[in-house]
């Protein structure tokens, strides 16, 4: 029952009250914040993202100027200082750490580094790509009216509002947010900052609180989307005619619930070493500032990062299968061909979900946990490979003969496939602990990282959004702008994650805030790239070191750009809402999946017809056919179903 | 209109919605507990100080694990009365289920509660004493005339809070203090405001990392807090955890413990451990230490002949856990071993409602003491998952009894309407409250008998 319906129900006796009501007028209130429609829940989930995405950025963005310029005070510092409103939350969150000069030092840079993580993985990416695109569009494609849940689809994204809050919370209290980057390894982040009065000013104890919260919002909504895809398919719907968006998010839900626990147990624990002083994670002996500490000791720090790495791990596939998802309807719909490989694809990401278990320790293999079981995690490692370069090419064989339309999310989908191919290739390397001894914590794992994250999921996300958004709004956004977008973020990631292979390559560990400057022998040599960037600045009248550290202006440089390419989007996403191309129809880009066969936009309750899947899902330009596409709810061609739903208006009145 | 299979099952695939929720529900309720046992064997295989065994009340467990099985056993039953439409068992059942529930919470209650009152104090050479502290545990700290407040320049994590956190530790009223120039003020918020402002001022004129502020105190002061509330201290000074500094005087930092166990498993020739000290044990409590230590080690070499005794943490503890349970040592008629000072009375009256019995008390030295604790997840990496898991155990045990609870009481119009959907439902909440029994009868084993 939702809570629209609680506020109705003193009028109407019901017997059972699980139920939502559609037809009465609701309330903004009811309507558009405390609402149980899965697909505002959505749209709530998506705002939520994108600017949680866009406030991640912001803090890389602050990162990057003090690796690229180092003691440097950060430009136009005196500016947003003196804008009334803004200045005080500046100074608040970040002014009062700064330098006297304005330039940031390592404490910051530390916030800055975990508080990215943190907010990229749990507060962007997972919730736009599975909650945002997964409560939209998941019950439309299969063709139901709502989650299961609809209720506790409401709770979920309230618990995961309150855990924003904690975590943005944490940017205000005494000791500003966490600096133990955002994995927050115990010791240290058990044990920094002990002499603070309160365990409350401390930002880590509420960084600990707002994961409870998070997880708790994560565990609902996985719950709630398995529950749905096994019980509310329509008829006809049956596994193997299931789109492959579902089977994607299926699975990811799956990782969600079964990885988020043992992350709440850490987290847990950790919170229980810092509040009522236990040693899960510290060993006998710990000592700090030359003191022994108050506690008992005896605990392990490998405990922690096994508790930590079981959920870490899954997590990065809970981070780009639903990238996968999104491509699988984008990329058939604009080439016009059938998904190559749809059941071999689902079998693999079933096989990906499985095996994502089982690997969670090779970013254990400097710990000195023991060659035994750094070979079993190699050989698992290894083997996960396999069903992510079967999924990879599956999309990319079925571009193959396609008459591809390249608008705006066909660009980002096909862009996708070589930047995640970098990826994935380049993390085969890390899977073998010989290697990985030597490029732990440099700059290639996070080239390697952010290569599937960023211009991967990310990609793939914006991708989804052009993609949807004429089904959410009944307006197309801007192509244009859209390409605008587009190229700009494409030449800005690649400039911003390329040349972390070869500072990485060089031995630049991940954690430096001046960027290397002070590590002359890593540091001061020249390599091809280097004597180019020279070379270029010469060009232009810029004298940039032929050495190491001009990979750093290059990447800020490329960060920037990056940060200019966004700036077409917020206007499309914004000014399309109101102000874009009207669609002449349900399904404006004659695509096969069932959330077009809605009206625009679709209404509560979604369907205006019992829809029935007559056909697998991607059935474009099948021969004899007179479109090159037969949706799955035509039962004959060209003849829309029309039988009305079994009125759901009246129901039980 | 509806969520189809909210109260019937889908044909496919046999289960109504909400059996599938509780069912993925439950699978990552197992991983959550799964990964606090795993803790648990990780900690257990790691430790590196004997583990504790047999430390808890195994009848209270029993009993317990008896109460909640029962409870499982009338959940189903309310369930299927519900089936049959038999309204009154139904309620009967629901009703003991809860109460059970109840009843499984009062004994953890008393369990805690015993346990919060309860101390153990490691010595430096290892050795662990287990008693009761009759006065708490302070620190003394008398004839502070000055203050030494610290406000840091830069932004930073710790700043000096004299009014809210170093004026409560005061004993007595706070009194005046006299300024570096010679002011006399009251210290509250506003006072120290302009205090710290113009203290920064001229530290950042002198262009120094901090500024400093002197309090003179017009009357001697005395500080008592507990040893977590403070940074630390030395004879002559008292640093709290806000950067501030009182000079002043050591007055008392000793701990007065009736001790009824002394546990000396840490200790490598356990008869020679620092509780046996003339100042605090005696040699008499010495000699009954022994005594019992040989008999368990024969007893054991007799009826487990081949046996390594160095691998039985039974035996480990039975001999070198030592437990007191009178004021004086077992040997009868033998005069005090105490003719240093330390005098083994009988504790302090009143205070414990508990029967300790009489327990020898000694005042223990402050640098004869490494750590203590109360038997509270600061004691050890046993006790801090023993009340992980217990804790979180009863938490289950609370929200599942409510959850029945709301169906029993408030949940009527629903039972006499659409009992099949309230048959449903308390499947669901009974499918939950058999996984709370299962978590508990992998706890119980594994916390009490193991």
């Amino acid at each position: 029952m939702s809570a629209a319906a609680t506020s109705h129900d003193h009028a109407h006796d019901h017997s059972h009250d699980d139920h939502a009501h559609d037809h009465h007028e609701q309330s903004f209130v009811w309507k558009y914040i405390f609402s149980s429609d899965h697909k505002t829940i959505g749209m709530q989930y998506g705002l939520t993202g994108l600017i949680f995405l866009l406030f991640g950025f912001f803090l890389m963005l602050l990162m990057r100027w003090s690796i690229a310029y180092p003691g440097v005070p950060v430009p136009a510092i005196e500016t947003i200082r003196s804008i009334p409103g803004i200045c005080d939350l500046f100074e608040a969150m970040f002014g009062r750490w700064l330098n006297a000069d304005g330039s940031l030092n390592g404490e910051l840079y530390n916030m800055l580094g975990a508080m990215h993580g943190t907010i990229m993985v749990f507060f962007g990416i997972v919730p736009l790509g599975f909650a945002a695109f997964g409560n939209f569009v998941m019950p439309l494609q299969i063709g139901t009216i709502d989650m299961a849940f609809p209720r506790l689809n409401m709770m979920s994204y309230w618990f995961f509002f309150i855990s924003c809050v904690l975590m943005m919370y944490s940017f205000f209290v005494g000791t500003g947010p966490v600096q133990t980057g955002w994995t927050m390894y115990s010791p240290l982040a058990t044990t920094t900052s002990m002499g603070v009065t309160s365990v409350w000013s401390h930002g880590h104890t509420w960084w600990l609180t707002a994961m409870v919260f998070n997880i708790s919002a994560s565990l609902l909504g996985s719950v709630n989307f398995i529950a749905t895809i096994i019980n509310l398919r329509t008829k006809g719907m049956a596994w193997m005619k299931m789109p492959f968006f579902c089977w994607a998010m299926f699975v990811t839900a799956f990782l969600l619930l079964l990885a988020f626990p043992p992350l709440e147990v850490a987290a847990i624990l950790q919170l229980s070493d810092r509040v009522f002083g236990s040693s899960f994670y510290l060993p006998t002996g710990l000592m700090e500032g030359g003191k022994h500490l108050d506690i008992s000791g005896g605990g392990s720090p490998l405990l922690y990062q096994h508790l930590f790495w079981f959920l870490a791990h899954p997590e990065v596939y809970v981070l780009i299968l639903p990238a996968f998802a999104i491509l699988t309807d984008i990329i058939p719909c604009n080439a016009r061909r059938p998904l190559w490989g749809y059941k071999s694809m689902v079998y693999s990401v079933l096989t990906l979900g499985f095996l994502s278990f089982l690997v969670w320790a090779h970013h254990m293999y400097l710990t000195g946990m023991g060659t035994m079981m750094s070979t079993y995690f190699q050989i698992t490692t290894v083997l996960i490979s396999v069903p992510s370069v079967i999924l990879l090419t599956c999309l990319m064989v079925s571009l193959w003969g396609g008459s591809i339309r390249f608008n705006t999310q066909m660009l980002f989908a096909s862009a996708f496939l070589p930047m995640f191919g970098i990826g994935g290739l380049t993390g085969l390397p890390l899977a073998f602990s010989f290697i990985d001894l030597a490029l732990h914590d440099t700059y290639y794992v996070i080239g390697h990282f952010h290569y599937v994250v960023a211009p991967g999921t990310i990609f793939a996300l914006f991708a989804g959004v052009y993609h949807w958004f004429p089904k959410i709004t009944g307006r197309f956004m801007n192509d244009k702008l859209g390409k605008w977008h587009f190229w700009p973020s494409l030449l800005g990631m690649n400039l911003v994650f390329a040349p972390m292979f070869i500072q990485g390559m060089a031995g630049f560990h991940r954690r430096w805030y001046d960027g290397g400057k002070y590590f002359e022998n890593t540091s001061g040599f020249s390599h091809w790239s280097t004597t180019l960037t020279h070379k270029i600045g010469a060009f232009f009248g810029f004298d940039i070191p032929d050495n190491m550290l001009s990979l750093n202006i290059v990447m800020s440089v490329g960060a920037f750009i990056l940060a200019l390419g966004q700036v077409p989007f917020i206007i499309n996403f914004w000014f399309s809402i109101k102000g874009g191309k009207k669609t002449t129809s349900d399904n404006p880009w004659d695509a096969t999946t069932m959330e077009w066969a809605t009206p625009t936009p679709p209404p509560h309750g979604n369907f205006l017809f019992d829809p029935v899947a007559h056909r697998g899902p991607y059935e474009y330009s099948v021969p004899g056919h007179g479109t090159d596409f037969y949706p799955q709810w035509e039962s004959e061609p060209g003849k829309p179903e029309t039988k009305p739903a079994a009125d759901k208006v009246l129901a039980h009145h | 209109m509806d969520i189809p299979y909210t109260v019937h099952a889908r044909p496919d695939t046999g289960l109504y919605n909400a059996k599938i929720g509780i069912w993925l529900f439950l699978a990552s309720e197992v991983m959550l507990f799964g990964g606090l046992f795993s803790a648990y064997i990780f900690l257990r295989v790691g430790a590196d100080y004997p583990w504790p065994v047999h430390d808890l009340d195994v009848t209270l467990g029993f009993i317990n694990t008896v109460v909640l099985i029962a409870s499982s056993v009338t959940v189903v039953m309310a369930w299927a009365c519900l089936k049959l439409r038999k309204f009154g068992w139904y309620r009967i059942n629901m009703a003991i289920t809860v109460l059970c529930a109840a009843v499984f919470m009062f004994n953890k209650t008393l369990e805690y509660k015993a346990k919060f009152a309860h101390y153990a104090v490691k010595l430096t050479d290892g050795t662990l004493l287990t008693g009761h502290l009759p006065h708490g545990y302070q620190i003394k700290f008398g004839d502070v005339t000055e203050l030494e407040l610290s406000v840091p320049v830069k932004n930073s994590a710790v700043t000096a809070d004299p009014v809210g956190y170093v004026l409560p530790l005061i004993d007595g009223e706070a009194p005046k203090f006299k300024t570096e120039d010679g002011q006399e003020i009251a210290l509250d918020s506003k006072s120290f405001a302009s205090l710290a402002a113009s203290a920064l001022e001229k530290a950042k004129a002198a262009n120094k990392g901090s500024a400093s502020i002197k309090l003179v105190s017009a009357t001697p002061l005395k500080f008592i807090a507990k040893p977590s509330e403070i940074f630390g201290y030395t004879a002559t000074t008292l640093t709290f955890r806000d950067g501030t500094t009182a000079t002043g005087k050591l007055t008392d930092d000793k701990m007065t413990l009736e001790v009824d166990g002394v546990d000396a498993r840490g200790v490598a020739q356990s008869e020679k451990s620092l509780a046996f000290d003339h100042r605090y044990l005696g040699e008499e409590w010495q000699k009954a230490f022994v005594a019992n230590r040989d008999h368990h080690i024969a007893k054991f070499e007799k009826d487990y002949p081949t046996r390594d005794k160095a691998r039985s943490a039974t035996l480990q503890k039975e001999s070198l856990f030592f437990k007191l349970h009178s004021a004086t040592p077992p040997a009868a008629g033998e005069a005090h071993g105490d003719k240093h000072g330390a005098e083994a009375h009988a504790p302090a009256e009143g205070g414990h409602g508990e029967a300790h019995g009489h327990h020898p008390t000694v005042v223990l030295e402050k640098k004869d003491i490494t750590f203590f604790s109360n038997f509270t997840p600061k004691l050890n990496t046993y006790y801090a998952i023993y009340f992980t898991l217990t804790g979180l155990h009863g938490a289950h045990v609370v929200i599942g009894a409510l959850v029945l609870a709301y169906f029993l009481c408030f949940d009527n119009k629903r039972l006499k309407q659409d009992p099949e959907h309230l048959a449903n439902r308390v499947e669901v909440g009974g499918l939950f409250w058999h996984f709370v029994d299962l978590v508990w009868i992998f706890l119980f084993p594994l916390l009490y008998l193991l």
